[in-house]
């Protein structure tokens, strides 16, 4: 690995310190709650589209995404398609109504729509806690292994540091902070994606070069399911399920999640949250663009050019020399003791290493930490607003949270941050499969109640309880029973049942949950008492803009 | 259902899905479509996908879904203005 080096110090330092000065200079929010919550509804949409960007698009997607080119192929290009799809979507379906409607909390339009202001904050909250848990995981897990990249510290500490950084700006002024040094965070992420690409672009002479380079390393990488008989780019490829589900994992994201849809009540206006989203669009779509090129090009990359190839790896047999991207990993996992499935995600930092330009390096992890840590900051402050304002004031009627306000934000995100920071020592899965699964299990429980409370007047209350009760436990246990038996949460948790021992489907996530809870969300609704029609007209009729 | 959903959203929808799932479904069937075949020396892929279908095209559907509006509030504004002289 290289050695620790200045100039990517120097830019590391730099991002540091614009990011704790946005923090101070907007310290003054945080006397009014209103500001802490929402910002005070006065963020422009390029602002707050960068911002949108930069929450919404994770660790996952800066380093879990090329790290699934790199062991997937060509088809994965189909789901960051997906993902940045998914933008548009949003915009007429979530963005304009909610931004109409104007509530302080992700909750708050669950308790409205479906008339009931203490078990449905409960209830709802139980998702965002568990996506919350997920987020701020691999936001540290993201941040942890930027900052060994940077100081070639040990891993650990390396997250410990990175979760102090966020909680200082998050701290101090909640979503003014956050959405400023957010916006910053966006642009930056976005340039140091694009320069990375366009510099690996140059190094192979350009597009053409690079392809051919991929496929001398990689020769299935481009195959697509069915075009050669036999043969495929990954056997979660084998068949269209599994292009098809990779693109649906993420796409609805944008639309429902707690952490970007509450950036649309930070938005000036309805025309102003429209807006954001196209600025998403161009900060997100240039990220992805570059990541893209790095993510295609990372085998090549490292074992063509990064210093530690050739080198030697100690294994239970001994010594043996450097001659493959697995043992490249193996060897700074070792040296770092990065903590469980972390270092495959370590492979879009190692491709840029691998180039051997400190520059370059230096803006790649400054980007990382950007992403990582809005991220984070994006999630807290969701997660925040639940524990303390949702359920300790609005749902417990605790009197301390409710004379505190801020006080108990601040209170529940230290403990967020340290159940996040425990758990990211030793992450249980890959930064991608995390969000991943966030993704379907928070879509299907909460997205549906959402999507169809806004533009159905039949959804009721009680379809919302039983499709977040049903299929909240049901993701989970399909998820991890697919993990622990057929060895990937990608396969149908079930194939063996249909297809005898040894057979798969690919059905990523268990991604089919989210139609099949859309239908169970209909059926219920059907069969249940709506909610009163002065309801439906304030809280879906009239908020179609 | 989606009662009250302007049309240019199912628009906007239809153009980007039907981009992406026509595309999926030719290189399912087109053997070297993502690799062989090239154009300017680049494999087609980084035109179709990599450029108009994580790009282009989500960004002009955007901005088709904030256009949209805005032609119809200067529309509703100016008619107004029309009836209130």
């Amino acid at each position: 690995m290289p050695q620790v080096n200045p100039i990517v110090i120097f830019m590391t330092v730099a991002y540091f310190a614009v990011i704790f000065g946005i923090g101070y200079a907007t310290r003054k929010a945080s006397a009014d709650p209103m500001d802490y919550y929402v910002a005070g509804r006065k963020i422009g949409p390029v602002v707050n589209g960068a911002a949108l960007a930069a929450t919404f698009l994770s660790p996952a997607s800066f380093l879990g995404l090329p790290a699934f080119i790199f062991l997937l192929g060509y088809p994965f290009w189909w789901a960051m398609v997906g993902i940045i799809g998914g933008m548009p979507l949003a915009t007429m379906l979530t963005a304009a109504p909610l931004r109409k409607y104007a509530p302080v909390s992700f909750t708050d339009y669950y308790c409205d729509r479906y008339e009931d202001q203490k078990l449905m904050r409960i209830i709802t909250g139980i998702p965002i806690l568990m996506g919350t848990w997920a987020y701020v995981v691999l936001s540290l897990v993201g941040t942890g292994l930027f900052m060994m990249a940077i100081l070639q510290i040990p891993y650990v500490w390396a997250v410990i540091i990175g979760a102090v950084a966020v909680l200082f700006y998050v701290y101090m002024g909640g979503m003014v902070a956050t959405t400023w040094s957010t916006a910053f965070q966006g642009v930056l992420m976005a340039v140091a994606a694009v320069v990375c690409g366009i510099a690996v672009l140059m190094h192979y002479g350009g597009f053409g070069n690079l392809a051919d380079a991929i496929f001398t390393s990689t020769p299935n990488f481009w195959l697509m399911p069915y075009v050669q008989e036999g043969a495929f780019s990954h056997p979660l490829f084998k068949s269209w399920t599994g292009v098809f589900g990779f693109f649906f994992v993420w796409h609805f994201g944008f639309a429902t999640m707690p952490y970007s849809v509450v950036r649309f009540f930070t938005a000036m206006d309805v025309r102003s949250a429209r807006k954001s989203v196209i600025w998403t669009g161009v900060f997100g779509g240039a990220m992805y663009w570059g990541l893209i090129i790095i993510g295609s090009a990372a085998r090549h990359l490292i074992e063509t050019l990064h210093p530690l190839m050739g080198g030697i790896l100690q294994t239970a047999d001994g010594p043996v020399t450097i001659a493959n991207v697995t043992q490249v990993l193996t060897r700074i996992r070792n040296d770092f003791g990065v903590g469980g499935a972390a270092i495959t995600d370590y492979s879009m930092i190692a491709a840029i290493e691998a180039l051997n330009n400190p520059w370059l390096l230096g803006l790649l992890v400054a980007g990382g930490l950007a992403i990582a840590m809005s991220t984070a900051a994006g999630w807290l402050v969701v997660g925040n607003v639940l524990l303390g304002r949702d359920w300790l004031a609005k749902a417990f009627g605790n009197k301390w949270a409710i004379e505190n306000p801020i006080k108990s934000l601040r209170l529940m995100t230290v403990l967020i941050l340290l159940v996040g920071v425990y758990y990211s020592f030793n992450p249980l899965a890959l930064v991608l499969d995390l969000s991943g699964w966030a993704f379907v299990m928070t879509v299907a429980t909460l997205g549906v109640p959402l999507v169809l409370g806004l533009w159905w007047p039949r959804a009721t209350k009680t379809a919302t309880y039983a499709t977040i009760i049903v299929f909240f436990p049901l993701v989970l246990y399909s998820w991890l029973a697919a993990r622990s038996n057929l060895g990937s949460p990608h396969w149908f948790f079930l194939s063996e049942l249909f297809l005898g021992e040894g057979g798969r489907i690919s059905t990523p996530h268990q991604i089919y949950w989210v139609p099949v809870a859309f239908i169970f969300f209909i059926i219920v609704s059907l069969f249940t008492k709506p909610a009163s029609q002065e309801t439906i007209t304030k809280y879906c009729d009239d908020l179609h803009v | 259902m989606f009662k009250g959903m302007k049309p240019h959203f199912w628009w906007g929808m239809g153009i980007f899905y039907g981009y992406v799932f026509v595309m999926m479904i030719l290189e399912m069937n087109v053997p070297g479509l993502t690799y062989a075949i090239k154009l300017g020396g680049a494999p087609i892929s980084f035109l179709y996908a990599h450029l108009i279908g994580l790009y282009l095209l989500p960004l002009g559907v955007a901005y088709l879904f904030w256009w949209v509006p805005e032609q119809e509030d200067k529309k509703v504004k100016g008619e107004k203005k029309d009836a209130a002289s």
